[in-house]
């Protein structure tokens, strides 16, 4: 074909399907024999900023520790604040920062392997970039995703973020101690859910009073 | 910003392909982005140009499909179009349902020089 500006020289179309999102899957392929490899399971944790992510993984610590051994991840665009809570819950963490990035990729995880994560762990906890749209793109070689909704966010916000809802392996609704002082419907926010996705676990919990906890921890225990 | 990073991947890829193909610029490119990809085509689109500058795609043109999605619902036995993001059967409302399109973030196609 001729060049639409000049009329001199050629220029060629080229047809193809080639994946934006392939290098990145490729890398989170490896991450995930690596985990298979070493025995580790590992868990992608993803909600809006302030779910409550930080806080129930401060809760896991000590309520897993009787069943094995477990390292966390964390991801936050800057500062340790959230690694140095965890650590001081008595976790054994990791902060990643992503300065420019809104949400943690393979590449971020793999160079983690061998490393922070050294093998031994029985379970890896990811805890992503607070957000709702970036890191339902990004594989990280997980085996499993769970979202966070908490009950001050509304019943809708699945609807919101269908992408994310969508692939989850299980729903983790938070907060709900806070129950009787605001309007939420639940079952509006749970017609939502099965909306987007009708396969997915929900476990209604609350990391401050302790209510529903134990499902959590079973559920971890089972994966 | 999430799709100034894609925007990022979307032009090392190009990049990429032409350097296979031994072309030095490439001049339009062809998205298929689909609504439940989770990216977004107008911030995609809007990030677009400044990305490009002092690459090999600058001032080229970038043409998106957005790609509705298509599910397989069990119940009628059919393929069907869905309007929006909801993966539910529109005939029948069933929400067991198979999705076949709608997920994809793909370069299809590409002129180069
Ligand atoms: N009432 C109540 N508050 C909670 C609960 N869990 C967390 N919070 C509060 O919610 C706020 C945010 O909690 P974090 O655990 O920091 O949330 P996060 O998801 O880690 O936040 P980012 O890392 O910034 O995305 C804090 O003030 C917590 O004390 C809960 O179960 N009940
Ligand atoms: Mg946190
Ligand atoms: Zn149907």
């Amino acid at each position: 074909m001729m060049c639409d500006e000049c009329g001199r020289h050629e220029t060629k179309i080229l047809s193809m399907e080639r994946n934006i999102f392939k290098k990145n899957s490729d890398l989170a392929e490896q991450n995930r024999l690596w985990f298979k490899a070493h025995g580790i399971r590992t868990i992608n944790m993803m909600s809006s900023p302030g779910s409550g992510k930080t806080t129930l993984l401060e809760k896991t610590t000590r309520a897993i520790q009787p069943f094995g051994k477990m390292s966390i991840l964390v991801g936050d665009v800057q500062t340790e604040i959230d690694a140095d809570r965890l650590r001081n819950a008595g976790a054994k963490a990791q902060q990643i920062n992503t300065w420019n990035g809104c949400h943690l990729d393979a590449a971020m995880i793999a160079r983690q392997l061998g490393n922070f994560v050294t093998g031994e762990e029985d379970l890896l906890m990811i805890e992503n970039v607070g957000n709702l749209v970036c890191p339902a793109a990004f594989d990280l070689g997980e085996q499993y995703k769970v979202a966070l909704l908490s009950i001050t966010e509304g019943e809708d916000k699945p609807l919101k973020y269908p992408a994310l809802f969508h692939q989850v392996d299980l729903i983790l609704i938070t907060k709900i101690d806070l129950e009787p002082f605001l309007s939420w419907n639940r079952e509006k926010a749970l017609e939502s859910l099965r909306r987007i996705n009708h396969k997915a676990h929900v476990i209604m919990l609350s990391a401050l009073s302790g209510m529903g906890m134990e499902a959590w921890v079973d559920w971890l225990k089972e994966k | 910003m999430h799709e100034f990073s894609l925007a990022v991947s979307v032009v090392e890829e190009a990049a990429d392909i032409l350097k296979k193909m031994g072309g030095k610029k490439v001049l339009a490119l062809t998205l298929d982005i689909g609504i439940l990809s989770g990216v977004s085509p107008e911030a995609l689109q809007f990030c677009f140009p400044e990305v490009i500058l002092g690459t090999c795609l600058e001032r080229c043109r970038l043409h998106i499909n957005q790609i509705p999605l298509l599910v397989y619902c069990p119940q009628c036995q059919r393929e069907e179009q869905v309007e929006g993001p909801f993966p539910l059967c529109p005939r029948c409302q069933e929400v067991k349902i198979e999705v076949r399109k709608g997920k994809e973030f793909n370069i299809t196609n590409m002129e180069i020089e």
